[in-house]
């Protein structure tokens, strides 16, 4: 009991940051989503819900919408697929120097931050002249590609720039999960003629169901919210809006159109669909089981 | 004694967790010296006003040369005012309008002045947080172009004092290395740009060679179509403020603009979508020339390591259609807090940096259009910055922008024309033009 006081009381300060710092704000924009809101201006009419009223008739934002979700689905698809056969590959290596080595060169891309390895391939990977890209895509015979300039392919770029800046992350936890998992199973399948591609699917998928849960849940809360590629390496949203997703709009909205209100609409249905997204995953790939 | 170490040390935990919620009575911070790099300083500590003597707290955007010149004039002014203090403080400038806008709102926090760009203030007029300028300094906008007071003005008070013209238009930085190997000469007319545009663009797919005649860029789009309609004898405001480019003089205009992407190949979008200014291609030989504000002169020396008038050169911009007419947005002016505490040495101090033997100085500082008709005049200025002698001409022909967010204009715009260039998303150019009217009247007024 006595210890139960003690951890209440040092629970306290996190609590109150949790607050005031997290749930507050998320009441506060969803209360400001009701007002014509311009934080620079003295009058902010309250509207109801009339923003959310303009929102289901903007087709701009129903191309942002659609924007996210084709960039999540087919980045965390790819992500997860080829972060999987890394950590696969990475464990299976006898030696501990190889598997540290490739963990952290896969890495790297994590630490650096995101709107300098932006840069970087806007003005060297991604350049139409002279860019890495396009110079390896002439070895092959395939014409030059205006990666950032053509609507039609940018949102390409976006999800190869994405995979590189995040696989890195997935593999070193996917390679934490396939470490924790007996050997005892994989061996006893092996001894009853089991190949490994069967290994991989029968025994060590299922058993690396919460790592897998965990990974999926939290690449998709962090692909909902990327931001930094779709402002500095598309430019604001490539031409023709091609590549501006709901985090982009918000942006957009709230900072350069002085729209508060808007954008918190906006941003209470990117929460939402957030949620339903994590909500239904979680009790898709539900495990109620241990080893 | 256990309860207690645990209750001092969630006491403790609290406090550091909301020690950054602190006021900046609580949190006082100086450092020795501005530099441009640092994400913020101050020169000086804060003191209150003592007896005829005032501190007065001035923020500016990190810029090398503008803190330089804003730091000599304030020295100046110290010397010649011994009790009067100023306070410079610098933020980077991707920070600076949510300073600005934190400051303001929070009423009595922050500077005492605040360097302003005019889109800004247009935000901040109708709020109440800025002072109106006194009679006896407003008393010499007379002498000042238009476009430079528009965003400062609400209901015919002034809330601002430029510093600078901002002019996008009305110049032309030319490659001399290219034009002297093709044995052109700089373009006298329309037609002349267009002549050779045609015989130098050269594209390959994708890549852009070289591009004959360049204006696609953020800002440009905007200032290019604008001046072509005004100078069509057409307009894009209507009577009661709203904006139309559905006029035969906007869509002949745009019709033209996107012909130059879409037909003549004279450039590509770049511009806009590779992440470098339209500019750039001037100073590494992908581009004969270019419409551009002067501010990109300084750049071709000392980024590109170019050197003026044997690399490049700023010259006049033929006319589209006579006579010449431009819109252009309010710039850099000096702004003071209706909340200060010393805002009457706050006016004075700007009353100080507006009078023309001063401003001069830092208008050629910072490369800068002067603001009022005596220092376009000044043999100082035309001495200290002979590439502006094109602008100079032209500036009274220039009208404001209107009072818009000039962000949402560009953006629309560039999209707009994008498409335009682009795709076939609209059947023909008015309609897109249509649609552009429609985003901007319904994003100004709902």
């Amino acid at each position: 009991m006595k210890n139960n006081k003690f951890v209440c009381i040092v629970l306290i300060p996190i609590f109150c940051l949790i607050v005031v710092f997290l749930i507050a704000p998320l009441f506060y924009g969803l209360g400001i989503s009701m007002f014509d809101y311009n934080p620079l201006r003295a009058d902010n009419p309250f509207i109801g819900a009339a923003n959310y009223v303009r929102l289901f008739h903007d087709t701009l934002f129903y191309r942002a919408l659609a924007h996210t979700l084709v960039f999540v689905g087919v980045t965390v698809t790819l992500n997860i697929i080829v972060t999987l056969i890394l950590a696969q590959l990475i464990s299976s290596l006898p030696w501990n120097f190889a598997r540290g080595l490739f963990r952290t060169v896969l890495f790297l891309p994590c630490v650096a931050p995101m709107v300098g390895t932006s840069l970087v391939w806007r003005n060297g990977m991604f350049a139409t002249k002279n860019g890495l890209v396009n110079h390896l895509l002439g070895y092959l015979g395939i014409p030059a590609i205006n990666w950032l300039g053509d609507a039609s392919v940018v949102m390409v770029a976006m999800i190869i720039f994405t995979i590189w800046a995040d696989i890195g992350y997935n593999t070193v936890l996917f390679c934490a999960g396939l470490d924790g998992i007996p050997k005892d199973f994989s061996e006893a399948a092996q001894i009853d003629g089991a190949g490994p591609v069967r290994r991989f699917i029968y025994i060590t998928l299922p058993l690396l169901g919460r790592t897998f849960i965990f990974v999926l849940m939290m690449t998709l809360i962090s692909h909902f919210q990327m931001f930094v590629q779709f402002m500095v390496l598309a430019q604001r949203g490539a031409p023709n809006n091609a590549a501006t997703v709901l985090t982009l709009l918000i942006y957009k909205e709230g900072f350069s159109n002085q729209n508060m209100g808007y954008a918190s609409a906006i941003a209470v249905i990117l929460f939402l669909v957030i949620m339903v997204v994590t909500v239904i995953q979680r009790r898709v790939n539900r495990v109620d089981w241990g080893y | 004694m256990k309860r207690l170490l645990a209750s001092l040390l969630c006491a403790s935990m609290l406090l550091v967790s909301f020690a950054g919620c602190g006021s900046k009575e609580a949190a006082p911070s100086s450092t020795p010296e501005t530099t441009p790099e640092t994400p913020a300083s101050s020169t000086e500590a804060e003191t209150e006003p003592t007896g005829e003597g005032a501190t007065i707290e001035l923020w500016l955007h990190q810029n090398e040369a503008w803190n330089a010149s804003h730091q000599t004039i304030a020295d100046q002014y110290m010397s010649e005012n011994p009790g009067q203090e100023i306070v410079i403080k610098t933020f980077p400038y991707s920070d600076f309008l949510s300073k600005i806008q934190t400051s303001l709102l929070s009423g009595g926090e922050g500077a005492d002045i605040y360097e302003m760009w005019g889109g800004w203030a247009l935000d901040f007029t109708g709020t109440g947080a800025l002072a109106e300028v006194p009679a006896d300094i407003s008393a010499t906008f007379e002498n000042f172009y238009a476009p430079v007071l528009g965003a400062y003005t609400r209901d015919g008070k002034y809330y601002g004092v430029p510093l600078e013209f901002n002019i996008e238009y009305g110049g032309l930085l030319v490659n001399k290395k290219l034009f002297g190997e093709k044995g052109l000469e700089y373009p006298k007319t329309w037609a002349d740009i267009e002549k050779i545009a045609d015989a130098t663009s050269s594209k390959d797919g994708e890549v852009m060679n070289l591009r004959g005649f360049d204006f696609v860029s953020e800002d440009n789009i905007l200032y290019t179509f604008l001046a072509m309609i005004l100078s069509s004898g057409g307009s894009y405001l209507t009577e009661d403020g709203k904006v139309d480019f559905t006029t035969p003089e906007a869509v002949d205009a745009m019709t033209t603009l996107v012909s130059y992407v879409r037909d003549k190949g004279y450039t590509n979008l770049d511009g806009i979508t590779s992440g470098k200014e339209g500019y750039s291609f001037v100073y590494t030989d992908e581009s004969m020339m270019d419409i551009v504000g002067p501010w990109a002169v300084a750049d071709g020396s000392a980024s590109y390591g170019l050197e003026y008038g044997t690399d490049y050169e700023y010259i006049a911009l033929p006319p589209y259609k006579e006579p010449v007419k431009f819109a252009a947005e309010t710039g850099w002016g000096l702004t003071v807090a209706e909340s200060s505490d010393v805002k009457d040495a706050a006016w004075k101090y700007v009353a100080y940096f507006d009078s023309p033997e001063v401003l001069v100085k830092h208008n050629i500082a910072c490369s800068q259009i002067p603001p009022r008709t005596e220092i376009v005049e000044m043999q100082e200025y035309k001495d200290g910055m002979p590439y502006a002698q094109p602008l100079l001409d032209i500036l009274p022909a220039g009208q404001f922008i209107g009072p818009f967010n000039t962000t949402t204009i560009k953006e629309n715009i560039d999209n707009i024309f994008t498409e335009l260039c682009t795709t076939d998303n609209y059947p023909t150019i008015k309609d897109g033009l249509v649609a552009l009217t429609d985003n901007l009247n319904t994003a100004f007024f709902g």
